[in-house]
């Protein structure tokens, strides 16, 4: 049985389709799972099935609600040992809306912003450190013309997840417990997002989400998931203007 | 919900059409696919029936993501589960507690809710009857968006007529099973040589006390049709040599065929002396103590051994002869048959079985037959014969496996019971929007003219 209090790990964006593979895989391994998101029921869908699946106590979940502030929720949890934040938006519509322009940073960049910022500080005063998964996307690595509202939302939050990952890791001192930060960026993975996309680089959720709990624990600063991400998109950054804005990218 | 085309097929892969597919995750989406009244729907799984049963007319519901446990008493062995869940992780889930499901289909990756729409059997047929026997409930959303409570006593006629309904009542969202209790991970399995028809008869119809049997049979030897092995099996406890349920539960390792091969690659001869190889297999180990797994889901091992028959695909006749005196005389007719006709099966099974009680469902008291050919002009023309064999004698066919009957035919099998599984169908689902290519092809809702 799990202690209350003993270190758990924080999923935000529970609902998402990554995620709930993430706490799959975690609550398999029998790790204690607090679960973040908008929609209760499904919340609740998801923490029964994993107690079931794992014969293990039922996840607690958190929904999100408009009264609460993150230092509220903060507050009431225990030691957190690992963050996964996986809050956003999927950018359906059009990059010039305004609305949607508001919805998608909102979602994309201030949300989860806050959250890990609010999430490595508690971590640097609980014995022990934690660490912090920030998911954000290869989309973000250049700007181009079919989702640039989205891929600019994980651009900024991406460069954020990376400043505060250089903060920490400045002159850690006798008041400050070590907290890491890992920028994620998916490339394409096999979610709701691109279930109309047929490509053969589409990645398993499965995949992803193991790739990311083992180079988290390995303290990498920036994953690319599947790993040959790494090097489409370093071509891609490398293909001079006159030549990209012909691409029908 | 993104949409996209997708060209879909069955097990078979002899028959296949091009769909709209959708595939929700969160409950939210799933619970309101019928709200949009312009698309014919179809709820399904993995697509393990054999013909065109799980393809829809306009928009076909991939499940199997909705696939959560609901509720699971471990004391009672009652589990409740979202329908797109399959038999494989089920297994994982009871086994450690001590139960089982009372029928088990012959591939793992069955889900729970295409089990209950094809009414699967197992090698318990003749104890414990097919799926549907074992479901207390089923939550079924109906054509006009309301959700439904459906048991053997509760709105029955629309649990029955789901049951081996192949998805035509609505989109089954999940179910409510009564587990089988077992005290081990394994069987204690007796394997019978046989070297006639009629000694492979009688071995799978005597009366032991084993839980589970089965009959395979190799149809490429020209001189001896009768020839294989009877497998008999039962449960055991821990203390005669069972494994422990605390222990893990590991699949064994798969191979799975990255590609078609060519068609050629399996013939008469290749399977002859493949079907030789296992057959000295049995011969050496009569008798053994195994885990479940590979009893249950031999084929599995391999995994889209469909593959082997090339893109063409392949076509199964699974018939059932009702009990008779003349039982033996059918069986050795409709092996003889193809022979006769120059054709030869890869995959030859009987197990015994006893009558359900769906409109559309397969069992009766009596024996069935499968039967695998590979897809050409030929073998259609040899199933179509072989059908119409079973429609004199008052046998059925698996709806299921189908890819050659025509409307014909399965008014001639299932008449008795068509008016009050349409009318039950008529009732929920006026507009016919769930429909499928099945549907279309042997007019199940609608009587042909």
């Amino acid at each position: 049985m799990t202690a209350h209090d003993d270190p758990h790990i924080f999923i935000l964006g529970a609902t998402s389709s990554l995620a709930m593979q993430l706490a799959d895989q975690l609550a398999a391994k029998k790790h204690p799972l607090i679960l973040y998101a908008r929609q209760e029921d499904e919340l609740k869908r998801i923490a029964t099935d994993l107690s079931i699946r794992y014969d293990i106590p039922p996840p607690r979940y958190i929904t999100a609600q408009d009264d609460h502030t993150i230092d509220d929720i903060l507050q009431s949890l225990p030691t957190i040992r690992e963050c996964y934040c996986l809050i956003g938006d999927m950018g359906d519509g059009d990059s010039d809306d305004p609305q949607n322009q508001i919805r998608v940073i909102t979602h994309n960049y201030q949300l989860p912003a806050q959250w890990i910022s609010a999430v490595a500080e508690r971590m640097s005063q609980q014995e022990g450190g934690g660490k912090i998964a920030l998911i954000a996307s290869v989309a973000g690595d250049r700007g181009r013309q079919s989702n640039y509202l989205y891929g600019s939302s994980k651009a900024a939050i991406a460069t954020f997840a990376d400043g505060l990952r250089h903060r920490y890791a400045q002159h850690p001192n006798a008041h400050q417990s070590p907290v890491h930060v890992m920028t994620v960026k998916p490339g394409y993975i096999d979610t709701p997002m691109t279930y109309n996309l047929d490509s053969p680089l589409k990645a398993s959720r499965s995949y992803v989400a193991s790739h990311i709990i083992r180079h988290l624990r390995q303290n990498k600063p920036v994953l690319y998931t599947p790993f040959f991400w790494r090097y489409i998109m370093w071509i891609i950054k490398l293909i001079p203007d006159r030549i990209f804005r012909k691409l029908p990218l | 919900m993104l949409s996209k085309e997708d060209i879909l097929t069955g097990w078979g892969n002899a028959i296949s059409h091009s769909s709209r597919c959708i595939r929700p995750e969160k409950y939210s989406d799933f619970s309101t696919v019928t709200d949009d009244n312009t698309h014919t729907i179809l709820a399904a799984g993995n697509h393990l029936t054999y013909g065109d049963q799980s393809i829809s007319l306009d928009t076909t519901i991939d499940c199997t993501r909705m696939n959560r446990c609901l509720s699971f008493d471990t004391q009672k062995g009652i589990l409740r589960c979202e329908a797109g869940i399959t038999v494989d992780e089920i297994m994982r889930i009871t086994t450690p507690k001590g139960w089982i499901l009372p029928t088990i289909p012959g591939t793992k990756y069955v889900t729970l809710g295409g089990a209950f729409a094809s009414n699967v059997h197992g090698k318990n047929a003749h104890l414990h009857g097919e799926f549907a026997e074992h479901v207390q409930s089923i939550m079924l959303r109906l054509a006009d968006g309301s959700l439904k409570k459906c048991t053997p006593k509760l709105n029955k006629q629309l649990f029955w007529a789901s049951a081996a309904g192949l998805g035509l009542t609505g989109i089954i969202e999940s179910l409510t099973v009564q587990l089988l209790p077992i005290s081990s991970q394994s069987l204690d399995i007796t394997t019978t040589l046989t070297h006639s028809l009629a000694q492979t008869y009688e071995s799978l119809m005597d009366d032991n006390d084993s839980d589970y049997c089965v009959a395979w049979l190799d149809h490429c030897n020209q001189d001896n049709l009768g020839q294989g092995y009877v497998e008999h099996a039962r449960h055991i406890a821990q203390s005669d040599g069972g494994m422990d349920l605390s222990k893990p539960y590991t699949s064994p390792r798969t191979i799975t065929l990255p590609t078609f091969t060519p068609s050629i690659a399996l013939n008469r001869y290749s399977m002859s002396l493949y079907n030789r190889y296992v057959m000295a297999k049995k011969r050496k180990h009569p008798h053994s103590i195994s885990h479940f797994h590979s009893f249950f889901f031999p084929l599995d091992s391999l995994h889209r051994w469909n593959r082997l028959y090339g893109k063409r695909g392949f076509l199964q006749f699974q018939c059932m002869i009702p009990h008779s005196d003349e039982s033996l005389t059918h069986l050795e007719h409709l092996l003889h048959h193809p022979h006769s006709k120059g054709q030869h099966s890869f995959l030859v099974v009987l197990k015994k079985h006893k009558a359900t009680q769906a409109p559309l469902g397969f069992s009766l008291d009596g024996i069935s037959l499968a039967m695998d050919f590979p897809n050409h002009k030929d073998s259609r023309k040899l199933l179509s014969d072989m059908t119409d064999y079973i429609i004199d004698i008052g046998g059925k066919m698996y709806l299921a496996k189908d890819s050659t009957l025509t409307s014909q035919q399965f008014e001639a099998l299932y008449g008795d019971n068509l008016e009050s599984w349409r009318k039950t169908v008529q009732k929920y689902d006026p507009e016919h929007r769930f429909d499928s290519h099945f549907n279309q092809r042997l007019s199940l809702k609608t009587p042909i003219l």
